[in-house]
């Protein structure tokens, strides 16, 4: 569904990512890991077009995007959770999350989702109307991917969602993305915590400083000892 | 007396309002103080006017004619001069917006000279009497006219979605472009009704005054409403402008009259004072 096919990018004169290939098959959760610093959030501003590649490409539903602008890849339908969440903070709940719906045209189908977000997340029902900046972390992040979701995404990236959130909400939201994607939702999920990321992700990729060094299914990697190592912190035994 | 003195100064004050709005609003949407807002004001209500009388078009024609050509007007200035920037220092949108203003000044003096003219009352009629006060029809209709461009703008804000994209486009750039919020539409759109409140202003208020080209000296006092108000908050701005205006309207009688013209700084600076991030302004986090 979404290619990156040898991708470089990179800021003035710091390299962001280096050849990068990344596949992603449709109603598939990937996931890519890696250190602060290593390309992660890159990839994906790649993706969404905020970045400019320099070299590679990029395919999305067979369809070369390479050159699209932000507005059409969201008209694909590539919705991106930013890193940090970035909800607007003077608007209220409820507008945030017609925001998420702003190219859409389809008054009544945007009602019903909101309905829907308010099913998924009861909190965000209570809190409406009130002004975003006042949630909590976790209610933010709630907000955040439900924003994204009311642009009916086609493919939904998530940049480390589980950011600065207590383990309880974080488990929370994983087992919410889990159910999106049984839902039948395609995910790209950064993240830096691994241990939770591989075991929800079918496929995965490690980043390191702006290349691919390992990929595998979920499962594998986590029984692979390079990634017990140095992104589990489970030190070898013996 | 002092009654018709404070509706005297509800007028003045909407129209310092309905400039120190539009500044705030270019301020948050393209991070620009437009030095040059009075000078759109100026040429705008000039458009008006030749409109009006020298070409004797119908009243509503010549306003609408006038608020086209400054919606035109804050278009092309943000995309021939904001646009590129804005993604530079201040310093650059300052001098940028004082070239506009300069420009626009200069091309308003070849057009319609540096003569005054007197622009036709659209409120005209007898003084409405309320007790032993006087009141000009003109003041009324100017206020009313006021809070219906206030209210409609703060309507286009809030319920409609392009209003709140651009409010959201305010609050987080590189979240509204993931949106799908085609960013320089609405920098765009923000600069063409920025014209527009500046245009309306400009035509509130000529009637009460002689129209000339240097008109646009009244970007520092909507600049001086604006900061009264809390920098940034546009009730604050409008608070600050009819503060202002009825100020501006009811001391003079007290003093001389060589005083009149520090009346607003004098304003500006006992309210900093007081609270120095202006009325509704709220507390500065310094970002490190
Ligand atoms: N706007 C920018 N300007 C310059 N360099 C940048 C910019 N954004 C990122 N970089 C650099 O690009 C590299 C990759 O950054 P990126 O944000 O993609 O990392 P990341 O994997 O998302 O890290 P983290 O886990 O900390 O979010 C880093 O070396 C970073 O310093
Ligand atoms: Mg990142």
């Amino acid at each position: 569904m979404l290619k990156l096919n040898n991708i470089t990018c990179s800021y003035g004169k710091v390299l962001a990512l280096d050849d990068v290939s990344i596949h992603v098959e449709k109603g598939a959760l990937v996931s890519i890991l890696g250190a602060n610093g290593a390309g992660k959030s890159s990839c994906l501003k790649a993706i969404s077009r905020l970045l400019k590649l320099q070299a590679g490409q990029l395919l999305f539903q067979g369809n070369d995007i390479t050159k699209s602008t932000p507005e059409q890849a969201v008209h694909n339908g590539i919705i991106q959770v930013p890193e940090g969440r970035m909800i607007f903070p003077d608007l209220t709940v409820t507008e945030n999350l017609t925001m998420g719906a702003y190219c859409r045209k389809d008054k009544k189908e945007i009602q019903n989702d909101l309905e829907k977000m308010n099913s998924y997340f009861p909190i965000l029902k209570d809190r409406r109307r009130q002004i975003a900046s006042t949630l909590s972390g976790g209610e933010q992040q709630m907000l955040a991917i439900a924003r994204g979701l009311m642009a009916r995404p086609k493919i939904l990236l998530l940049d480390e969602p589980s950011l600065g959130l207590a383990p309880v909400i974080v488990e929370d939201i994983f087992s919410f993305l889990l159910e999106l994607k049984q839902a039948g939702t395609t995910i790209l999920l950064v993240e830096q915590n691994a241990f939770m990321a591989l075991q929800i992700a079918d496929y995965a990729y490690v980043l390191e400083t702006g290349k691919v060094t390992l990929e595998g299914q979920g499962k594998e990697l986590l029984e692979n000892e390079r990634v017990r190592e140095s992104y589990l912190g489970i030190k070898k035994s013996k | 007396m002092i009654f018709s003195l404070i509706v005297d100064g509800l007028a003045v004050g909407s129209v310092y309002a309905l400039v120190a709005v539009g500044l705030v609003m270019l301020v948050k949407s393209t991070g620009a103080l437009n030095f040059a807002h009075g000078d759109f004001m100026m040429i705008s209500t000039f458009v008006a006017y030749s409109l009006l009388v020298q070409l004797e078009l119908p009243f509503w024609v010549a306003i609408v004619g006038a608020l086209a050509f400054a919606a035109v007007l804050g278009m092309v200035a943000e995309r021939l001069v904001i646009r590129k920037l804005m993604t530079g220092p201040m310093s650059g949108i300052i001098m940028g917006t004082l070239g506009m203003a300069y420009i626009l000044q200069g091309i308003a003096k070849i057009v319609w000279t540096d003569d005054i003219f007197k622009f036709p009352e659209f409120f005209p009629g007898d003084f409405v009497k309320i007790g032993s006060a006087s009141i000009s029809p003109q003041s009324i209709g100017v206020i009313i006219s006021a809070i219906i461009i206030i209210t409609c703008l703060y309507l286009f804000l809030n319920l409609t979605k392009v209003g709140t994209g651009l409010r959201a486009l305010t609050q987080n750039k590189t979240a509204a472009t993931l949106m799908g919020i085609k960013v320089t539409k609405v920098y765009s759109l923000s600069w063409a009704l920025g014209g527009i409140l500046a245009a309306f202003a400009g035509i509130l208020l000529a009637p009460a005054l002689y129209l000339s080209t240097g008109m646009g000296g009244i970007t520092f006092t909507g600049i001086i409403a604006a900061i009264i108000g809390g920098f940034g908050n546009m009730f604050g701005a409008i608070i600050g402008g009819y503060l202002l205006g009825i100020l501006s309207s009811v001391i003079p009688v007290y003093i001389p009259t060589e005083l009149q013209g520090i009346i607003p700084f004098v304003l500006l600076m006992l309210v900093l004072f007081i609270k120095p991030t202006g009325i509704l302004g709220k507390k500065m986090v310094k970002k490190v």
